[in-house]
C-alpha cells in the first residue's frame, strides 16, 4: 500500500493568488509581505467607485484621474504603516480624500463653469436617455446646477457629502475616513444638505 | 417647521425621540408634509450624478505602473529589519576600522599635486579567476606581458585632459541646497599606491572573486560645503552616459571600444560626495578589463568579472 502524505497546507507564498472574495485587509498584508499581485487586485476593486468619487469631488475628469493615481501611489508607498485592524476602504478613502481637498485649496475652488468648457466633463460621462432634445437640454441644465451646487461646497463638506451619499460609506466608516467622530459627520452632511437645499432647484429631475 | 429639521428628518440625522416628535407634527400639518415632499424631490436631483463611472483599463495600467517604479518598496518583514540590523552592524565595524585612519586619509589627501613617476606604474589589485590570495596591490612584474593588462601600452598612456567632473546633470535631492550649475570640479590629485595597499591589507580584499580598492581623491571643490552631495557626469563622457551619475573616464583609447551604450559603460560611479563611499561596478563588457586611470594616472587594473567593485572613497576639498 502506497503511503498517504498527509496534504499540507500551503504557506502563503508569493505565488498564490487572490480571488475575488479575499478581503481589503488580507490582501494588504500580502502587499506588505511583498505580494505585488494583491495591489492590482485592490486597485481594480476599487477603481470606479474611487474613480467615481474624485470625479464628483473635482468635477474634472483629468484632474480625477491624476489623483486615483496618486491615491494608489500612496497606498503602495505607505502600505508599511496600513494596520490590520483598520478597514481598508476607509483608509483608501481617508488618502483619496486627503489629496482631493489638498488640490481644491490649492487651486481654489473649482469655478462651476468649468464644466461647460471642459470636454471630459462630468456630465457627458453620464448615462443620458435624451428622451427628446427639450428634455434633454432640461436634464443638463438641471446636472449643471447640481455640480455647480456640489462645487459650492466647502471642501470638506464635500467630501463627506460624497462619501456619505454617493458612495454610500456609512457615517462610522466617513469617520474614518475623515478623520473625525461619527457626530461631526452627521454635523457636516446636515450642513451640507442645507446648503444644497438652498442652492439646488426646486422640484424632482425632469 | 424649518427645513433644516425636515431635512434631518428626510435623511434620519436625527434623534429617534426627535424623530418621533416631527413624525407627529407632520400628520397634523398638511403644509409641512407638502414641503417635506418638496426637499425629497429637490434632494432627488442628486442622482443625476449618482451614476457609477467605469475607470478605463489604462488607467488601471498607468497606476499600477507607477507603484512599480515607485520606491520604496512596501515589503515590510523580520527578515528585512534583520537585513538592516545586520547592515548598520556591518556599518559600525567599518566605523571601527576606518576612524583611527582618519587622519591618515585626510593627510594622503591632502598631499602635493605633484608625484613621483613611480607612482605611474600600474597596479594589480586582484585577478578575477586567481587561485590563491594575492597582496591586494602588486607592481606589475617587469616581465609581465602588457596585453595581459593593457590594450595601450602603459608607457605611452594617452595624453588625457585632466578629469574633471561637472554638477548640475542631475536633480540635487530635496532638502539640500542645490550645486550651482556652473561649478566646475576638477579632481586635482589622486594618491593610490600605499593608499590602496594598506586600505586592501586591513580590509583584507585580496580575494579572488571580488576585487576592491579604496581611492582617495582630493576634490578640489571651492564652493561646496562639506557633506553637500554632488552629483556629476564626466566631461566629454558620451551622451549615453549621461544617465549614470558619473563615469570615470578610461583613457586607454584601446578600451573605448567595449563601452557599451547597453550597459551605460563599463565602469560608473554611482555617487560622488564628501566622504561617501560609492561602488564602481565592471560590467562583463569589459573583455579585457578596466585600467582605472584618474586624472591621467593608471590606478588600478581589474580584471573582467560578473560584477567587480570597487568602493572609492572621495574627498572633498574645503571651501577655500
Amino acid at each position: 500500500m502506497q503511503d498517504c502524505q498527509p496534504l499540507k497546507a500551503l504557506p502563503r507564498m508569493s505565488h498564490r493568488m487572490h480571488d475575488e472574495t479575499e478581503k481589503d485587509e488580507v490582501l494588504m498584508m500580502d502587499y506588505q509581505h511583498g505580494h505585488g499581485p494583491a495591489l492590482e487586485t485592490l486597485v481594480r476593486r476599487y477603481a470606479d467607485s474611487l474613480l467615481g468619487f474624485l470625479v464628483r469631488m473635482t468635477g474634472n475628469r483629468a484632474q480625477a484621474e491624476d489623483l486615483f493615481q496618486e491615491t494608489f501611489l500612496r497606498v503602495h508607498l505607505k502600505a508599511a504603516t496600513f494596520k490590520p485592524a483598520h478597514r481598508f476602504k476607509s483608509w483608501l478613502y481617508a488618502i483619496a480624500a486627503h489629496l482631493a481637498i489638498d488640490q481644491q485649496r490649492k487651486s481654489g475652488r473649482a469655478p462651476a463653469v468649468s464644466i461647460e468648457a471642459d470636454d471630459e466633463r462630468l456630465m457627458n460621462r453620464l448615462p443620458d436617455p435624451r428622451p427628446t432634445p427639450a428634455d434633454e437640454a432640461a436634464r443638463e441644465d438641471r446636472k449643471r446646477q447640481v455640480i455647480e451646487a456640489l462645487d459650492a461646497l466647502p471642501p470638506r463638506q464635500r467630501a463627506t457629502m460624497v462619501l456619505a451619499y454617493f458612495e454610500g460609506l456609512s457615517y462610522p466608516e466617513v469617520a474614518a475616513a475623515m478623520h473625525c467622530s461619527v457626530g461631526t459627520v452627521k454635523t457636516q452632511v446636515s450642513r451640507a444638505l442645507r446648503a444644497l437645499a438652498r442652492l439646488l432647484p426646486e422640484g424632482g429631475p425632469s | 417647521m424649518k427645513d433644516d429639521r425636515l431635512i434631518e428628518y428626510l435623511f434620519n440625522l436625527c434623534s429617534e425621540k426627535e424623530r418621533r416628535r416631527i413624525e407627529a407634527h407632520l400628520a397634523d400639518s398638511p403644509g409641512d408634509r407638502a414641503r417635506l415632499d418638496a426637499l425629497k424631490a429637490k434632494f432627488t436631483q442628486l442622482d443625476l450624478v449618482k451614476d457609477e463611472i467605469r475607470a478605463p483599463e489604462q488607467l488601471i495600467a498607468d497606476t499600477l505602473r507607477r507603484t512599480r517604479l515607485a520606491e520604496p518598496r512596501p515589503a515590510v518583514s523580520w527578515a528585512r529589519w534583520f537585513w538592516l540590523a545586520g547592515t548598520a552592524a556591518a556599518a559600525a565595524v567599518l566605523l571601527v576600522v576606518f576612524v583611527p585612519r582618519a587622519d591618515r586619509i585626510l593627510k594622503v589627501a591632502q598631499a602635493p599635486a605633484t608625484e613621483p613617476a613611480a607612482d605611474s606604474k600600474v597596479y594589480e589589485v586582484a585577478l578575477a579567476k586567481s587561485p590563491e590570495p594575492m597582496d591586494a596591490l602588486q607592481p606589475l612584474p617587469e616581465n609581465k606581458a602588457e596585453s595581459d593588462f593593457y590594450v595601450s601600452p602603459p608607457a605611452a598612456p594617452p595624453a588625457a585632459a585632466p578629469l574633471e567632473f561637472v554638477a548640475g546633470e542631475r536633480e540635487t535631492p530635496a532638502g539640500l541646497d542645490a550645486v550651482p550649475a556652473a561649478t566646475t570640479l576638477p579632481l586635482a590629485k589622486v594618491d593610490a599606491r600605499d593608499k590602496l595597499r594598506a586600505d586592501n591589507a586591513a580590509l583584507g580584499l585580496a580575494s579572488a572573486d571580488r576585487s576592491r580598492a579604496k581611492v582617495v581623491a582630493r576634490k578640489e571643490a571651492p564652493a561646496l560645503a562639506a557633506r553637500r552631495p554632488v552629483l556629476m557626469t564626466a566631461v566629454g563622457g558620451r551622451p549615453q552616459d549621461a544617465d549614470q551619475q558619473l563615469v570615470i573616464d578610461l583613457s586607454a583609447a584601446n578600451l573605448q571600444e567595449h563601452w557599451t551604450a547597453g550597459a551605460g559603460g563599463c565602469v560608473t560611479l554611482s555617487a560622488l560626495r564628501r566622504g561617501a563611499t560609492a561602488e564602481i561596478t565592471v560590467s562583463n563588457g569589459c573583455e579585457d578589463g578596466v585600467v582605472i586611470r584618474w586624472n591621467g594616472r593608471p590606478l588600478v587594473h581589474l580584471t573582467p568579472n560578473t560584477a567587480t567593485n570597487i568602493a572609492v572613497e572621495i574627498e572633498a576639498g574645503e571651501s577655500k
